[in-house]
């Protein structure tokens, strides 16, 4: 079947339909929002690209609707998915564009793909006045994005599961909830849903003892939730969580991104009854280890650079931003500036490490995550200990994560790789902030929140920087988003089609 | 079906006390070092 090199695009490009589909739909959100709040332009806007991201959809998966039983390559699966975030970042852009917010077509694509890797990075003009609409949908693009544009697609519009594990691994995720795939994505997206409930009645009602009204103070939860969980970082207002001025505030949306930060398989062990897991699982313990070490070490750079020198503004200056960075959330309760005027070498370094480290695999987190950092320092603990045996003894290690797993070379090489592609791409993209103008502190320090999807900013970021590194970012965001394994398939492709060769990957 | 939602709410509670742990353990280190300082 399908041996013909032409018929190869034909389940590819109808599964990137598929997707666009999706993405059609869920404009439907700050459509309805526009509706409410009676802002009748955005609502003729999200009309307009919500009816274009259908209608081209749904021709490219009628057009091209492969056979029944065709089955999707490892490569063709990843494929999809790679492709996928960069067709879906042209087209979710369309709505913020056409709102006027921004200078160009590239910011607006800047910030759709900093909301849908989770990062929360920002370009967009006078954050603090607009309209409720676009709010809705910059927050929704991070809520999608945290549990995977992909993962949507397969629990609502694909019926079959030929080849949907492949485009679930091609995002990133590799955890099964359930032997199926597409009940595995429900299962993500009803943990999600049940959260999105709690997080925003929690937060709703923290805003209202903040002092907001009723409508703002839910609406403004349900965003701050939806970053959380995510761990996306956007806020409505341009001061982000700083502009609540409220502890209250703080503690609830630190409560929910750790949780966001957390691997789904976890999530899903915990709500089915095994909750000793969340003290045994490695990625836990990997958390709890490197969180103390890491805020040891800003509280002491803190107070020897003489700022917060009180145990409240330790916390919710130091602690706040360290927790954030190290979940990947980018949630700031300091003006960017801050961290390079008052915070000094040591405290920037820690929360630098904290964003690189990153959360839980298949979470809605960044960075080498959890699970990598206890393989591979069980791995050291294996080699150390071998050091002091004899040749011919054979020594094992185990790890938790939901079940006992013996760590073998294989795991360790691929949690090494893994590792490694990080630390390049985070190489790279602060040689380009240094090629664009920025000190070594500042490139290094907004690189870590690219390649770890984090968020937190030194003041690098902006309209004004300059239009290579902002591509430099939306491809660090994307390809660590995916963990690269995706985007290699696409490179292979590429230059398979390059050479005029057609090659199942 | 309610022992399922029971155990589903009674891990959701279990997660959200873990986290906040973690908040109370920054909180808590803040603290030693400022004591310590003084």
């Amino acid at each position: 079947m399908l041996e013909k090199p032409l018929n190869r695009y034909v389940p590819i490009v109808h599964y990137i339909g598929v997707v666009m589909i999706g993405l059609g739909f869920i404009q439907m959100v700050p459509l309805i929002t526009a509706l409410l709040y009676r802002e009748w332009s955005i609502f003729f806007i999200f009309l307009l690209t919500a009816s274009f991201a259908i209608l081209i959809g749904g021709l490219a998966a009628l057009i091209c609707n492969p056979p029944k039983n065709v089955r999707l390559s490892w490569g063709e699966g990843m494929l999809v998915s790679a492709a996928s975030w960069v067709i879906g970042m042209l087209i979710c852009a369309l709505p913020y564009y056409l709102s006027g917010s921004y200078l160009s077509y590239l910011d607006a694509c800047f910030d759709v793909m900093s909301g849908l890797t989770t990062t929360g990075l920002v370009l967009i003009q006078d954050i603090d006045h607009l309209s409720n609409g676009i709010n809705m949908w910059r927050h929704l693009l991070t809520f999608v994005g945290g549990q995977g544009m992909v993962v949507l697609a397969l629990s609502f519009l694909v019926k079959g599961t030929s080849g949907a594990y492949k485009m679930y691994v091609g995002e990133g995720k590799d955890e099964r909830l359930a032997p199926n795939v597409i009940n595995t994505a429900r299962h993500i997206w009803k943990i999600s849903l049940i959260y999105l409930v709690i997080g925003t009645s929690s937060i709703g009602v923290a805003n209202l003892l903040a002092g907001m009204s009723v409508d703002r103070a839910f609406l403004h939860g349900i965003w701050i939730f939806m970053s959380a969980w995510s761990t996306g970082g956007f806020a409505p207002m341009s001061q982000n969580i700083l502009y609540y001025h409220s502890l209250l505030v703080e503690v609830v949306s630190m409560v929910f991104f750790v949780i966001g930060s957390f691997n789904f398989a976890l999530h899903f062990a915990v709500i089915s009854g095994k909750r000793r897991e969340l003290y045994k699982n490695i990625e836990t313990m990997s958390f709890s280890v490197t969180v103390t070490i890491l805020t040891v070490l800003t509280t002491v750079g803190l107070m020897k650079a003489g700022v917060y020198t009180d145990t409240m503004a330790l916390f919710r200056k130091g602690f706040y931003q360290l927790l954030s960075g190290h979940t990947t959330t980018g949630f700031m309760t300091i003006y960017a500036r801050q961290f390079y005027h008052e915070w000094g070498d040591l405290a920037l370094f820690a929360i630098i490490i904290a964003m690189l480290i990153g959360g839980s695999a298949c979470s809605t987190a960044g960075g080498f995550k959890g699970l990598r950092m206890g393989i591979i320092f069980h791995a050291f603990k294996k080699d150390i200990r071998k050091l002091g045996q004899p040749e011919s003894m054979i020594s094992m290690q185990k790890m938790h994560h939901i079940k006992d797993i013996e760590i073998d070379d294989n795991i360790t090489r691929s949690a090494m790789l893994i590792v490694i592609a990080y630390i390049l791409t985070f190489v790279i993209a602060t040689l380009n902030g240094m090629l664009g103008g920025f000190s070594f502190l500042e490139s290094a320090f907004e690189s870590a929140s690219v390649t770890g999807n984090v968020g937190l900013t030194i003041g690098v970021t902006s309209p004004a920087m300059p239009a290579f590194l902002k591509i430099t970012y939306i491809i660090s965001m994307w390809i660590a988003r995916l963990e690269f394994v995706s985007i290699l398939a696409l490179g292979a492709y590429l230059m398979a089609r390059a050479r005029g060769k057609w090659q199942k990957i | 079906v309610k022992t399922k939602w029971m155990t589903g709410m009674a891990g959701i509670v279990a997660e959200i006390l873990y986290a906040l742990l973690y908040v109370l353990a920054g909180l808590a280190i803040a603290f030693f070092f400022v004591i310590v300082r003084r």
